[in-house]
């Protein structure tokens, strides 16, 4: 019988307890009397525990946090959180990712948490979160953790260094969590079964369980509210009546219910980031909201889609939302056979024409309104031809394929000319990859110039999520917390090392545009043994031609910039290690 | 149970059909530019005109919550359909679109169930039931009164009294 303590860069696979990362087992270390952590003020740190009784019994046991000390005062043991890893099959592994929190620290606990469970792993792991608060003061502060399990108690010493930084409450850089409604009530039961579910709040209490859990993880959850049919999710948009220049929002009540908390921050109160408006969400103007298509192309369609934009306009603004930025995106694809035109990621050229309700709906938006109201294109394929285009100056959010994106270095001094938001179109990693291929997204966007990546399906769990997640976790940031007795979203081991990247990288984006910036990049240019060309790739001969001849054979074989290739997922923890050593060298109490 | 709606579904098909072009339906769909099913492109008018008649035909009698869609027979196969052109989801309610039982998803080519065969066949209306709800279906024909396809007419019935037993005859 093992009881030990692991960073959180490394897994151990659950049936026979080896390192998962074995390629990098040189910097692996099983800690049996303590760790050592280094963080800034205002941020999360974390680490593993870890139970091997070498066989697969059930044990009962119950961990302990004590706070930690130091000369100028103490972090509370409340700060500590501790999570059950509940562990998946992937191909011939068992390997760690949803994580079921404990209610409270010293919490007893029983692993395997589901003795009849899909997976019977012999090693049993907790995560543990610290959150260090802003007001913390810099130096070394110890205490310690107590486990107690199969018979087994120990003792761990936690010793943890804070540095003279602060990270910012808001985020610089986003990682962007991107769902399509309703994809969560059929992972819940009690929604499932409720037909009043959209009107009753009980689906809005859970989509904002999800909202708190992104933010509180430094992320944002961005649920479309329509599908490719454009059938708007109700309680996604007001009620409407009326037609042609009669047409107007009639009621407010169940959207207002239903987004107002999360429009002015009040659903984020009790977190440890404080609460803010969600930095982002979609509106419901589609194809076939709030006009019918029946009307597309004649002014009675474009009549409508102004006064009712009108009326957010004026409803937002006396509501005082105005911290919001307001996305009209059209996100159909015509493969679906209910329009004629990609409004999402545009190949034929054709299509285009849909943007010229943007041109027509510009002429309407009121200049002096502090409502944050922006056009978005998620373009991809046609981005080499819209960057330089009449769009780059009409629309002010771009969100590229992330391998296309890497052929165009060039559109991003264009962009940011032209006051753009520009992002990256990712996906979450295969849960057999090292965390690595999620975090090297953040410090990607330090070096080409993007602000935010959207991960396109952060809750496609699938049906069979407890055994093997759709994919392999990779349309999955978050597991529905059913199945535990919780009516709301529980983590993912990815999440959280996404998270603690995004932490290193927000504070590096506090130096954007200042002298100490190349310093930076050339820090993270020499972690992962790259220049800063590294980062980008060669065009291919292809993009010559139109995008709709792209075939997806050419496109397997077009260049891919890989700086993460062979590298471990220590180097975040290495990078974060460095900047902070500059910061405070540099005087930067930021 | 669905036989009960034939008349007035018969009703909303004849007012429809006066309506759709079927040489429109000839020549929504551009040649594809790979295999790729998901490489379509479209003749916008063409395309537009199709899709806007659909949802004005959904409106014609709102109260039978039908969706319409218009189907292709495959060049010189009209055993494989492929849909060319949907409705508003919004007619039929809430959830998902349900197609009648395919292995394929709803906007892919694929085998044409007997009763669409039959209707492509015989020129003649054709009703097919199956389970959750039905579909009926109407040869459009194009101005040489040519089949270019089919309008479907589908209820779809959440309570689940579709009868298993397929009928048949003009409806």
């Amino acid at each position: 019988m093992q009881l030990y303590l692991i960073d959180e860069f490394f897994r151990l696979e659950g049936a026979t307890g080896e390192l998962l990362e074995q390629e990098f087992a040189d910097e692996f270390s099983r800690h049996g009397d303590g760790i050592r952590l280094e963080c800034c003020k205002n941020e999360y740190v974390s680490f593993q525990l870890i139970y091997d009784p070498e066989n697969s019994e059930a044990d009962d046991g119950s961990i302990g946090f004590e706070a930690l000390q130091s000369d100028h005062g103490s972090i509370p043991a409340s700060c500590y959180s501790a999570y059950i890893e509940w562990f998946h099959t992937i191909g011939d592994n068992l390997i760690p990712d949803a994580l079921v929190p404990m209610a409270a620290p010293g919490q007893a606990f029983r692993l395997p948490l589901s003795p009849d469970g899909p997976a019977k792993p012999r090693i049993r792991a907790l995560w543990v979160d610290l959150f260090v608060p802003k007001g913390t003061g810099a130096g070394a502060y110890t205490g310690g953790i107590t486990a107690s399990v199969g018979g087994i108690t120990r003792r761990f010493t936690i010793q943890l260094q804070v540095r003279n930084v602060t990270l910012t409450d808001d985020s610089l850089i986003f990682a962007d969590m991107n769902n399509y409604a309703d994809s969560l009530s059929p992972a819940f039961p009690a929604l499932a079964s409720n037909p009043y579910r959209y009107d009753d709040g009980s689906y809005a209490r859970v989509e904002q369980a999800f909202h708190r859990i992104s933010h509180d993880h430094r992320c944002i959850f961005h649920n479309l509210g329509y599908d490719h049919a454009g059938y708007v999710i109700p309680g996604y948009a007001p009620e409407i009546t009326g037609e042609g220049k009669q047409m107007r929002v009639c009621d407010w009540e169940r959207f207002d219910r239903h987004f107002g908390p999360l429009l002015d921050g009040t659903a984020f109160e009790g977190l440890n980031r404080p609460g803010r408006p969600i930095p982002y969400m979609y509106l419901p103007f589609n194809f076939d909201w709030p006009s019918g298509y029946e009307k597309w192309g004649r002014k009675g369609y474009r009549t409508e889609y102004r006064r009712i934009l009108a009326d957010f306009l004026a409803h937002f603004e006396q509501k005082g939302w105005t911290n919001t930025r307001l996305e009209l995106f059209l996100n159909h694809k015509k493969r679906y056979r209910m329009y004629p035109y990609d409004g999402d990621e545009t190949r034929f050229e054709g299509d285009e024409a849909l943007f010229d309700i943007y041109q027509d709906l510009n002429g309407t938006l009121p200049d002096a309104s502090p409502v944050k109201f922006l056009f978005r294109m998620d373009s991809s394929w046609s981005y080499g031809r819209h960057f330089n285009s009449r769009f780059a100056d009409l629309v002010k959010m771009w969100v590229v394929n992330g391998t296309i994106f890497l052929w165009y270095p060039e559109s991003v001094a264009l962009m940011k000319q032209k006051g753009n938001i520009l992002w990256n179109y990712g996906g979450l990693n295969d849960m057999g990859d090292s965390h690595l291929s999620l975090t090297v997204w953040p410090f990607r966007c330090i070096m080409t110039g993007i602000t935010g990546v959207t991960f396109w399906n952060a809750t496609g769990f699938g049906s069979d999520w407890l055994h093997t997640p759709l994919e392999n976790g990779r349309q999955a940031a978050f597991y529905p917390g059913s199945p535990f007795g919780c009516e709301g979203p529980i983590p993912s081991i990815r999440v959280k090392a996404l998270r603690n990247a995004m932490q290193t990288a927000d504070l590096a984006m506090t130096l954007n545009a200042t002298e100490w910036m190349p310093l930076i990049q050339e820090i993270i240019n020499r972690h992962f043994g790259t220049g800063s060309e590294g980062w980008w790739s060669d065009r291919p001969a292809f993009t010559d031609d139109p995008p709709h001849t792209w075939t997806g054979a050419k496109l397997s074989v077009a260049p891919r910039a890989n700086v993460k290739a062979g590298l471990s997922p220590a180097v975040a923890g290495r990078i974060k290690r460095e900047v902070l050593d500059c910061m405070e060298g540099w005087g930067l109490n930021v | 149970m669905f036989e009960q709606y034939a008349a007035e579904v018969a009703d909303v098909a004849r007012i429809g059909l006066l309506f759709l072009d079927g040489d429109a339906l000839e020549q929504a769909q551009r040649e594809h530019a790979s295999a790729d099913q998901d490489d379509i492109d479209y003749e916008y008018a063409s395309f537009n005109s199709l899709k806007a008649t659909l949802l004005r035909i959904e409106r014609i009698r709102p109260d039978l919550r039908l969706f319409a869609a218009l189907w292709q027979p495959q060049a010189g196969n009209p055993t494989v359909v492929a849909p060319v052109v949907c409705g508003s989801k919004k007619s039929c309610g809430a959830g998902p679109i349900h197609w009648p039982p395919s292995p394929a998803p709803y906007w892919v080519a694929q085998p044409a169930n007997p009763d669409m065969r039959k209707a492509i066949h015989t020129g003649e209306p054709v009703l097919y039931l199956w389970p959750g709800g039905a579909s009926w279906y109407y040869p459009v024909r194009n101005s040489d009164f040519e089949i270019a396809g089919l309008l479907e007419l589908r209820r779809f019935d959440p309570d689940g009294e579709a009868s298993a037993v397929v009928w048949r005859g003009i409806v």
